[in-house]
This record gives structure tokens, C-alpha cells and sequence, in this order.
């Protein structure tokens, strides 16, 4: 039997809502797990590793997500993906680092 | 928001000739000065910021597709353009693959919003393949020109 999708709610924080960096951010964050991951805004579902289809979201500052994890490493994926959101995706290495 | 709504039907391009990252920027920067979208004395200044913004990480997106932009004082509006190139740029994109559809955007630092819905709307049309496969096969700026109106009515997309 399938199991239900583990879910999340996420905020985005930023000025900028969801921009492009902080879209392939998530892409590529969730790139790294087995699990499949669906954000949905509104009753809007998107693949959470195509930053095409996040960028369909147009979610703005304020505004609430919904991830649906499901398959292996459901949690660990929705645990990381709320820190990049509580971290106003600034987390990374890569941005850490051009940031100075 | 529609490609009318932020596109500079005038600036469009169906074939860039530079062959490179830095010069597609700049033949596409140069087109919204030419078609009355920036000031003259902008020109370096928003060519240079939009290529640092590259530097954070290529918006070379993927499937043949680039948007590069920058926020920028000068503009008090949303400006963009398109451009093809038929070659092929290399834009060190996410999938390594060259970019052959280009959408540059401009705009007023007081309004992500703004810049959020123009890429809302140009990343709905390209999950259309057949949108794409238009776009990259435009021969003249007509082209481009008749392909946005018929996205602005709804012909493509989800």
C-alpha cells in the first residue's frame, strides 16, 4: 500500500518571493534526495527539481507553500527544505561565499 | 502579466550574432536602447550589473533557455526583450547545454513583484514545447512578435 506524502508548510520570507536563485536553490537542493517532492500553492502543483515549474508559482513574499514529500528520505528532504526557507536560502556554500 | 505587458515588441531579436555570454548581453541590452526601453548613459552601467549578476550563478535555466536580468535604478517600469540565437550560446547552464532562447528583464528595484510575474508568465509558456520549438525556429522579429501575441491570448501553455 502507498503511503500518504509527508508534508510541510513553508513561508517564503524574502522580499524578492521566490526569485530565480532561490528557485534553483531549491531544485538543487531537492535534487540531492530520492524523494519526490511536489510544491503546491493554491491548488497549484508543481515538481520541486524544476525550476521552470517552481517559477510558475510567482509566490511573493508572505505567501505559504505546501510540500508533499513522498519515497525515501520524505523527511529528510522537507527538513532540509525548510531550512533553506527559514534561511532565506542564503545558506548554501555557494551564496555564503559570493555574499562575502 | 503578459509578454506585452514588459516586452519592447521593437527590441526583438530572431538572430543574434555574438557568440558569447558577454556579447549576447550586450547585443540584447543594446536592442532595449535602441528601441527607446534605457537611457544611452545606462548602457554600461546595466550591462555591468546584469553580468555580475550571471556571476551569482548562470540563469541559463535549462532546455535551451536563458533569463538573464538585473534590477536596475534607470527603469521605472519592467523592460525585456527576447532573442534568439540559431547557433547556440554557451551560458553555463544548468544542464550544460548551449542556449538558444533568451529573455532579458529590467527592473525598478522597488518592484520584485513585478519581476516575479514576468517570469512567472515566461516560464509558463516554456513548459509549452511547442512554444518553444516556434520560438527557436522565428525567422524575422515578426516572428517572435506574432508567437508573444499568440502566448498573450492563451494559445500555449498550461
Amino acid at each position: 500500500m502507498e503511503q500518504r506524502p509527508a508534508t510541510r508548510a513553508l513561508r517564503v520570507g524574502i522580499p524578492e518571493g521566490l526569485h530565480m536563485r532561490a528557485a534553483m536553490e531549491v531544485a538543487k537542493l531537492l535534487g540531492r534526495f530520492k524523494s519526490h517532492v511536489v510544491l503546491v500553492k493554491e491548488g497549484q502543483r508543481v515538481d520541486g527539481c524544476d525550476v521552470l515549474q517552481i517559477l510558475s508559482l510567482a509566490a511573493v513574499q508572505h505567501e505559504e507553500l505546501t510540500a508533499e514529500a513522498s519515497g525515501d528520505q520524505a523527511e529528510e528532504a522537507l527538513a532540509a527544505l525548510a531550512a533553506l526557507f527559514d534561511n532565506d536560502f542564503a545558506e548554501t556554500e555557494e551564496t555564503t561565499k559570493e555574499k562575502g | 502579466m503578459k509578454f506585452a505587458d514588459f516586452v519592447l515588441a521593437e527590441s526583438v531579436q530572431a538572430s543574434l550574432a555574438a557568440e558569447d555570454k558577454d556579447g549576447v548581453i550586450r547585443e540584447m541590452v543594446q536592442s532595449l536602447l535602441d528601441a527607446g526601453g534605457i537611457e544611452e548613459e545606462e548602457l554600461e552601467s546595466i550591462i555591468k550589473a546584469i553580468m555580475k549578476r550571471e556571476e551569482l550563478g548562470s540563469t541559463g535555466i535549462g532546455r535551451g533557455v536563458a533569463v538573464p536580468h538585473t534590477k536596475h535604478p534607470s527603469v521605472d517600469r519592467l523592460v525585456g526583450t527576447v532573442g534568439v540565437s540559431h547557433d547556440g550560446v554557451d551560458f553555463q547552464s544548468l544542464d550544460g547545454e548551449k542556449v538558444h532562447l533568451f529573455f532579458l528583464l529590467i527592473s525598478p528595484p522597488d518592484r520584485p513583484g513585478d519581476h516575479l510575474r514576468a517570469l512567472e508568465n515566461i516560464s509558463r509558456q516554456l513548459r509549452d514545447d511547442t512554444f518553444c520549438r516556434f520560438l527557436k525556429q522565428s525567422k524575422t522579429a515578426d516572428d517572435i512578435r506574432q508567437l508573444l501575441e499568440e502566448a498573450d491570448n492563451n494559445q500555449f501553455g498550461s
